[in-house]
């Protein structure tokens, strides 16, 4: 392996090609992982609600629901997406993207609906046990006491939710939708530069979600520890000059 | 509940009918592709949409749709998931460098040869430049190990031709071009077009001078078509026929080369040039 002529290659490749990498790849990642995990949140938010729905039927079907999506490759359900769903409905004309843009908002909203569902009841049951008995509603009692608690734990990992989708969209390249992959299997499938490619696109991976990992684990740390917030000014120096809290 | 239910429901299929009623205008052939094979088929970065996708097979699926009195819409794919949406017919074909095999005749239709100038014609070996021309014959390659593409036609003919060799089997030709570099195996099979194409952007690859003896069977390419749809095959294979007798298919390997920054082999009259 030839370091010198790697580094010269990935430079020529990103003279020619920085529009393909950073402009069509990454805004179609970014996009996909967007849709995704706005609509998958909100279908989350709905497939947990039944999923602690009274009816045990309904539990049983969304229990369902979430294990065949969490138990099978996300590439398998791409495909299944991709082609099947089109011939069982040939109305609907949809391009390859937004068929993607779909498995993995249903891929998501399994994964989130358990975080949402966890966070709900890791908030302590003795919460909800004297909001009743201080005469609140059973509605009352989830939107006043345990979501806005439950809020802290869900989050966080809706953040790291979108990390991982982010680098799941890789998979729609199978289907060439113009995430980063794709352009890694376009500009190398001409060019014959593999590795100069997988290297310019990992680093590009690395910018977006770097930088977002950071900003998760620093708004855990500030859900975890509500104080953070408020007005004190010596806690406030200390975390600006790299103390610890 | 119901009520929501109900209207969501209602504008789906809303959204159906206008979507259905917007693609009635002109029949549209689709093609599936794999658009990382150059000169077969790859993207051109300098455009956008349709326009993107160039090659020899591009040119071609361009010319069937023509003739067909059909618009084409190509739909990029990966090489696997290409036989699968011909198999569910999800496209009316895919045109995408493939080899003729047994397996492949048993489950789809398919069309008769077509040539791509020498990117199937030639099947030989590439090797590390430091290597260059030292692996010509049999014999200077008994022993060695030697990489071809998994269920590629190389890995039939490294098999065949070359069976004093330890044969390892790849993924893809970007993985296989690391693996040589590694040092994985000495000598990688590939066809002389992708060979070319990998020589002229990578400096320390260069070919070992050994071809491989190639059977008539393997020399051409095939078009890849839905095992129900005889008729389409039928006028496909037509078509073919006509793109043959009037030459075009030299035309547009040259041009797929010039694309790809190949150096063009070929004059125009089909002789090679030295």
């Amino acid at each position: 392996m030839n370091f010198a002529t790697i580094g010269s290659n990935i430079v020529k490749l990103l003279s020619q090609y920085w529009k393909v990498f950073l402009i069509e790849g990454l805004s179609n990642t970014l996009l996909l992982t967007v849709i995704a995990v706005s609509l998958g949140a909100l279908l989350g938010a709905l497939v947990a609600i039944l999923k602690m729905s009274r009816f045990k039927v309904i539990r049983f079907l969304i229990s369902i629901y979430i294990e065949v999506i969490r138990g099978t490759p996300i590439l398998l359900q791409l495909y299944i997406f991709v082609f099947a769903l089109p011939s069982l409905l040939p109305f609907l004309n949809l391009s390859y993207f937004t068929w993607t843009a779909i498995a993995l908002c249903i891929n998501s909203s399994a994964y989130v609906s358990e975080v949402f569902r966890s966070g709900i009841q890791a908030v302590d049951k003795g919460q909800t046990e004297a909001a009743r008995s201080l005469g609140l509603s059973a509605g009352q009692t989830m939107r006043k006491i345990i979501l806005p608690q439950a809020i802290r734990n869900i989050l966080p990992a809706l953040g790291n939710e979108f990390i991982m989708i982010l680098k799941e969209t890789s998979l729609a390249s199978t289907f060439f939708v113009g995430d980063l992959m794709t352009s890694y299997l376009t500009v190398k499938g001409a060019t014959y530069l593999g590795f100069e490619c997988l290297i310019i696109v990992g680093m590009i991976y690395l910018c977006v979600t770097f930088p977002l990992s950071k900003l998760v684990s620093w708004f855990e740390k500030k859900m975890a520890n509500p104080n953070y917030k408020k007005h004190d000014h010596k806690r406030k120096r200390a975390v600006m000059e790299g103390g610890k809290v | 509940m119901k009520k929501v239910f109900a209207i969501a429901l209602t504008a789906l299929l809303l959204v159906g009918m206008l979507a259905g009623c917007s693609s009635a205008k002109k029949e549209v052939l689709t093609v599936a592709l794999s658009p990382d094979f150059a000169p077969m088929e790859f993207v051109d970065a300098t455009k956008t949409g349709q326009d993107k996708y160039v090659g020899f097979d591009v040119s071609l699926a361009k010319y069937i749709a023509e003739e067909l009195g059909m618009e084409l819409e190509i739909k990029p794919m990966s090489f696997d998931a290409c036989q699968t949406a011909v198999g569910l017919g999800n496209v009316d074909m895919s045109i995408s460098g493939f080899s003729w095999t047994e397996d492949r005749a048993e489950n789809y239709n398919l069309s008769d040869y077509y040539h791509a100038g020498d990117n199937e014609d030639e099947q030989t070996l590439i090797t590390l430049a430091e290597n260059a021309g030292k692996y010509e014959t049999v014999e200077s390659l008994a022993g060695l190990k030697v990489g071809a593409q998994t269920a590629s036609l190389q890995e039939s003919l490294c098999k065949e031709q070359l069976p004093d060799c330890e044969l390892v089997v790849v993924a893809d030709l970007t993985t296989a071009l690391m693996q040589l570099r590694n040092g994985d195996f000495d000598v990688l099979a590939v066809a002389k077009g992708n060979g070319d194409a990998i020589i002229a952007n990578n400096s320390d690859i260069a070919p070992s001078g050994f071809f491989f003896e190639v059977d008539e069977k393997y020399t051409g390419n095939v078009v890849l078509l839905n095992k129900e749809s005889d008729e389409l095959t039928a006028k496909v294979n037509e078509i073919l026929a006509k793109a043959e007798a009037a030459g075009l298919y030299i035309t547009w390997y040259d041009e797929a080369k010039a694309t790809a920054g190949i150096e063009v082999s070929y004059d125009d009259a089909g002789n090679e040039l030295s």
